[in-house]
């Protein structure tokens, strides 16, 4: 009980603010994995990822008073602050050239797809992976959020309506046209190749 | 027996089993309906697979990490910080501890000043009658009179029984009172080409002169205790020599006579 008490994150905010860098770094380790899902899923990329992550901590480390215990978990609040650094990175996304981003093994997607048992199922797997990708990455950003939140993350529709900060209806109604505007999207990227293996 | 369109369907009934808000009669309603309405069906199956993708996309990105570099930035800058901050307090409690002896300084200072005045007026309060009733001790300033008039060439002249009772009032220095000087120094020529007010002694005079808001007795002058003339110029005393008015009720003087006294030249 009082090992639980002593590493709930609003404690361990107050100690890093006192400057106790243990803290900190339990607490950044605690939700990191989540920050750089989410802001990779929205945004495609591994660096801006990258940076909102980078972003959403130094607000916390900068103005951790930022944070009210009372108006929910940090977690929320975390990722509302990555929510409004995925919607910069969008504002500035057109003034920015992207470059090639290259993983490891060569490709060029921002995301290491894993696990494929043979080289055909890899190339498969990758290039559906990528069509999801693209039309995850397509969605408008509203949508887009509701769709990572409910669907990749698998957040309940209250989880995502706080994270969001809107009622759970608008969650739900983005959700549905998210829904709607990945399928019809996935459709067309399943129908491609078929009309190509009908044409020849 | 709650019944379902397609259109409410499309809203809640493709996660129907997955959204905890909905009732489980609303979750039978949208099974119902999957059941009789062929478009849903086909709806459903579409979003169905496309969860699948969805979900594979998701476990693709599931493991996906922020490098090693992320954390090292953080915390080297929450190290960066912290320091910063413990510095800056710091300097903010010397800032704080050098004000309050600055203060505490003036404080003391001031009333150092105010408690040298009070003696000084006090020492001119009493000195007042003696001034006007010349000590026996000092019965040579009167016979010195003869001498002043010899040595102050080129001054105005005064009447002699202005002259006959007429003493000289020093400063001293800024703490002590006033004490008759010998008449040889009462009408020495004012020379310098700046102002003699310069000096603190002359200053002095001119403070208790204001501050006790009393006039030099008839025929007394101010002098300053290097020997130089009172207040002349630009030391804003009401008793200055003025070329309208002249000295301490003496004649008035001309224009250029004052200039000359001034700046020793015309």
């Amino acid at each position: 009980m009082r090992i639980a008490e002593r590493d709930r994150d609003d404690v361990l905010l107050r100690r890093a603010a006192r400057g106790d860098e243990e803290a900190f770094t339990l607490l950044y380790r605690r939700h990191l994995a989540a920050m750089y899902r989410f802001a990779l899923r929205m945004t495609g990329n591994t660096w801006a990822a990258e940076e909102i992550v980078q972003d959403v901590f130094m607000t916390l480390m900068r103005d951790p008073k930022k944070y009210d215990a009372a108006r929910g978990a940090l977690g929320a609040f975390l990722y509302g602050v990555a929510r409004n650094r995925v919607m910069k990175h969008r504002e500035r996304l057109p003034r920015e050239i992207p470059l090639e981003e290259k993983n490891e093994d060569g490709t060029g997607s921002g995301i290491v797809l894993q696990d494929a048992s043979t080289p055909a199922m890899w190339a498969e797997k990758r290039e559906r992976m990528q069509q999801v990708r693209a039309a995850v990455l397509d969605l408008p950003v509203e949508f887009r959020e509701a769709v990572v939140l409910c669907e990749l993350e698998e957040m309940s529709y209250e989880e995502a309506a706080q994270m969001a900060g809107c009622p759970i209806g608008t969650i739900r109604s983005r959700l549905h046209r998210g829904r709607a505007l990945l399928m019809a999207k996935l459709e067309m990227f399943r129908d491609v190749p078929r009309r190509a293996r009908a044409a020849r | 027996m709650c019944e379902m369109n397609c259109e409410e369907f499309e809203m809640i009934g493709l996660d129907a089993e997955r959204d905890s808000t909905l009732s489980g009669v609303e979750r039978v309603a949208a099974r119902e309906h999957a059941n009789t309405c062929s478009r849903c069906a086909a709806l459903q199956e579409s979003w169905q697979a496309a969860g699948v993708d969805l979900r594979a996309f998701a476990e693709d990105t599931a493991m996906a990490q922020a490098p090693a570099r992320v954390e090292m930035r953080l915390r080297q800058e929450f190290r960066t910080q912290h320091v910063t901050f413990k510095v800056r307090r710091a300097a903010v409690v010397a800032a704080w501890a050098l004000a309050a002896a600055a203060v505490f300084a003036g404080v003391v200072t001031w009333r150092n000043w105010l408690h040298g005045r009070q003696e000084v007026a006090m020492k001119h309060l009493s000195s007042a009658p003696a001034a006007k009733k010349p000590p026996e001790s000092n019965s040579s300033a009167g016979t010195n009179h003869e001498n002043t008039a010899q040595v102050t060439n080129g001054m105005p002249p005064q009447d002699s029984a202005g002259a006959a009772s007429s003493e000289t009032l020093v400063a001293d220095n800024e703490l002590t009172g006033f004490t008759l000087l010998p008449g040889t120094l009462a009408w020495m020529p004012m020379t310098p080409p700046f102002c003699a007010c310069v000096c603190s002694a002359a200053r002095s005079v001119r403070w208790v002169c204001q501050s006790m808001k009393s006039e030099p007795m008839n025929g007394s002058r101010w002098i300053c205790s290097l020997g130089m003339m009172d207040c002349h110029k630009r030391c804003d005393c009401r008793d200055k020599c003025s070329w309208v008015r002249g000295a301490f009720g003496a004649p008035r003087e001309g224009a250029r006579k004052w200039w000359h006294r001034l700046f020793g030249r015309e």
